[in-house]
């Protein structure tokens, strides 16, 4: 496989700039402060009128829009990973709290209540925002992952082995989600994932995520299709999928799932361990987490230099994978592998080659990791252009 | 070419497949009134009686971690991978299609009802008295890859995957991505299915208000691919006896 990508967009707490992040963007949000949060990682995006009251459609929206253009008569598809936004705290206020008689929820009369202006009937419908935006772009195929972490990375390759295979000409694909309000952060703090202190990953004092939003999409089409006006950032070469089968909350301890995955890429790639020369990281900055993926890279890999953006831009959830795959295709022009913002104390139990810092080096293939809670990976490997 | 090897079903007119089959044609309603849905305009339901988790569960306590959807796909992934030959589990795929995101489980209730001041979520109860009833394991049961999850970890599948979010169309494309990872060489075989439950308060209204009008249902349907013949399917409009099962409804022509 072998398919261009010929645009790309971010929207990520720093910025729209197509390069890794080498500082953190965590600001102060009350909601957070109130559940022991000291910082939030938000993007900057102005609401699409298409998606009131629903952020992470705006995000999608504004990814994608820097990047629609399509040749004329090609047969286009989107293909999108999205995340679970569960209830807001807008839904409450004007869906559900009206309804409170006596200390509980008067159910008959919320059954009664039947307006249609509400927004719960919107966040029931995840592949809303993929069909709306695939009908703007004339989509003859429209597909939405729900794989948690790994949604916008599998959505990715799948969009790439529908170009490889023919099925569409031209591809966008990337992923979206925000659960930047107080019952999205609740949800992670009662699982005890997210950093009471700061993101940190790979640190021997790491102790959670900070948790981010953003949307990110990519422009694949085939090499035999590009014309002289198109310019390659990168080429999607493999990538390969895996299920831990392990537990629904931990990883594998040794890394089992995800060591499979890249093993997977590396062979849809026809690649060896030592053509990868950075590995992107999910290193998310749990401590288990980080640790699993550590020993799976250093089986797999050996000692190739691998980062994390999630100390920078937080975890995007179901974008990650397509936020942190367009910020790595700054490294190939810039001649600089990127370190890992947060991160102060590299924890010596790790057998990774973490890198702390910024370092001068080429990279001809990139792999980028994302893992989902419920032990779904994916794996993808970028080359150079 | 893929072919189905096996086949698992759980509906509201039983879970076996030549009995369900004989049912629909036969014009039987697998429809019943709910006394969860008293009040809407409709409050009849598609549901399915259990199902029996009964030799589908690895730890009998993990059962607190299934959502219905969730209850449903195991036992109707756990007949289809019957034809699984042994051996093959750690590179078999699994494409799972889920509907819209899983309802608010009523045991967050206390938890949002213990925020709320003047009609509106109060900070101080958030990070008091909120955060201490909110159910830790409800984001764990609501994640919407986790009927992928389950399945995988109690039949040991370790190949590549995909869980897709919409209607009907959802559970065509769970079938299409396993036929094509078994076609292109990349997994011996694969399992495909959807499930689903609509059949609760809030999923129920939700569908009132964007138009859905046709009773809701729950159901999954799981089937088994492996190398052979070319998958031939012919979907016929089954809403009528079983209820709108969102991506399931896409399945039923396998049958």
């Amino acid at each position: 496989m072998r398919i261009a990508i010929t645009a790309a967009s971010v929207r990520c707490a720093s910025g729209r700039e197509l390069v890794p992040p080498t500082r953190c963007w965590a600001s102060v949000d009350d909601d957070a402060l109130a559940l022991g949060i000291p910082g939030v990682a938000r993007a900057t995006v102005e609401g699409d009128p298409r998606f009131p009251d629903d952020r992470k459609g705006s995000l999608a929206a504004a990814a994608l829009a820097e990047i629609a253009s399509v040749p004329a008569g090609a047969r286009v598809g989107l293909y999108l990973g999205t995340g679970l936004s569960s209830l807001t705290p807008a839904e409450l206020a004007i869906d559900l709290y009206p309804h409170i008689v006596d200390g509980a929820f008067d159910r008959l009369a919320m059954a009664r209540d039947l307006a249609t202006d509400r927004p719960s009937p919107r966040r029931h419908q995840p592949e809303r925002v993929t069909q709306v935006l695939g009908a703007a772009l004339g989509a003859v195929v429209t597909e939405t992952s729900f794989s948690a972490c790994a949604a916008a990375a599998q959505s990715i390759l799948q969009a790439a082995r529908a170009v490889h295979r023919g099925d569409v000409d031209v591809a966008f694909a990337g992923g979206h989600d925000s659960m930047l309000h107080a019952i999205g952060y609740l949800s992670f703090v009662v699982l005890g994932a997210l950093s009471p202190t700061r993101g940190r990953p790979f640190d021997q004092q790491r102790d959670g995520f900070l948790i981010g939003e953003g949307a990110a999409m990519l422009r694949l089409q085939r090499e035999a299709d590009l014309s002289s006006d198109d310019r390659v950032l990168g080429w999607i070469v493999g990538g390969g999928t895996s299920v831990d089968a392990y537990n629904v909350t931990h990883p594998h301890p040794e890394g089992y799932g995800a060591a499979l995955a890249m093993r997977r890429a590396l062979r849809d790639a026809d690649l060896q361990p030592g053509d990868i020369d950075y590995v992107n990281a999910h290193g998310t900055g749990t401590p288990v987490g980080d640790q699993a993926e550590c020993l799976a890279v250093h089986r797999v890999l050996g000692d190739v230099p691998v980062s994390s953006f999630k100390g920078a831009v937080g975890h995007t959830i179901a974008a990650a994978g397509a936020v942190e795959l367009a910020l790595c295709l700054g490294i190939f022009p810039s001649g600089v592998l990127p370190g890992t913002p947060g991160l102060v104390t590299l924890d010596p139990e790790l057998r990774a080659h973490v890198l702390k810092d910024p370092v001068r080096a080429e990279a001809r293939h990139i792999l980028s990791n994302s893992f989902g809670f419920g032990g779904q990976n994916c794996a993808l490997i970028v080359k150079a252009p | 070419m893929s072919r189905i090897l096996g086949i698992g079903i759980v509906t509201p007119l039983g879970d076996d497949v030549e009995a369900v089959l004989s049912a629909v044609r036969e014009g039987r309603s697998g429809l019943s009134a709910q006394p969860a849905l008293d009040g809407l305009p409709d409050s009849r339901a598609g549901v399915v009686s259990g199902p029996d988790l009964a030799g589908w569960l690895t730890r009998k306590k993990d059962g607190r971690l299934l959502a219905r959807a969730a209850r449903l796909a195991l036992p109707a992934a756990g007949r289809a991978l019957r034809a699984l030959p042994p051996g093959v589990a750690e590179d078999t795929a699994i494409y799972v299609a889920v509907g819209r995101e899983p309802p608010d489980d009523p045991e967050a209730e206390p938890s949002l009802l213990a925020m709320e001041v003047d009609g509106v979520l109060n900070r101080e109860r958030l990070g008091g008295r909120g955060r201490e009833l909110y159910p830790p394991l409800l984001p764990l049961r609501t994640l919407p890859n986790m009927v992928l999850a389950h399945v995988s970890i109690r039949h040991g599948l370790r190949g590549e995957n995909g869980t897709f979010a919409g209607a009907a169309t959802a559970g065509v494309q769970a079938i299409r991505a396993a036929c094509l990872a078994v076609d292109e060489g990349r997994a011996p075989f694969a399992l495909a299915g959807a499930a689903f439950s609509g059949v609760d308060l809030a999923s129920a209204r939700d569908r009132l208000r964007v138009g859905l009008t046709a009773p809701p249902g729950e159901a999954a349907v799981f089937i088994l691919v492996g190398p052979g013949e070319p998958l031939r399917w012919d979907p016929r409009d089954w809403i009528a006896a079983m209820g709108d099962c969102g991506p399931v409804a896409g399945l039923w022509g396998l049958l």
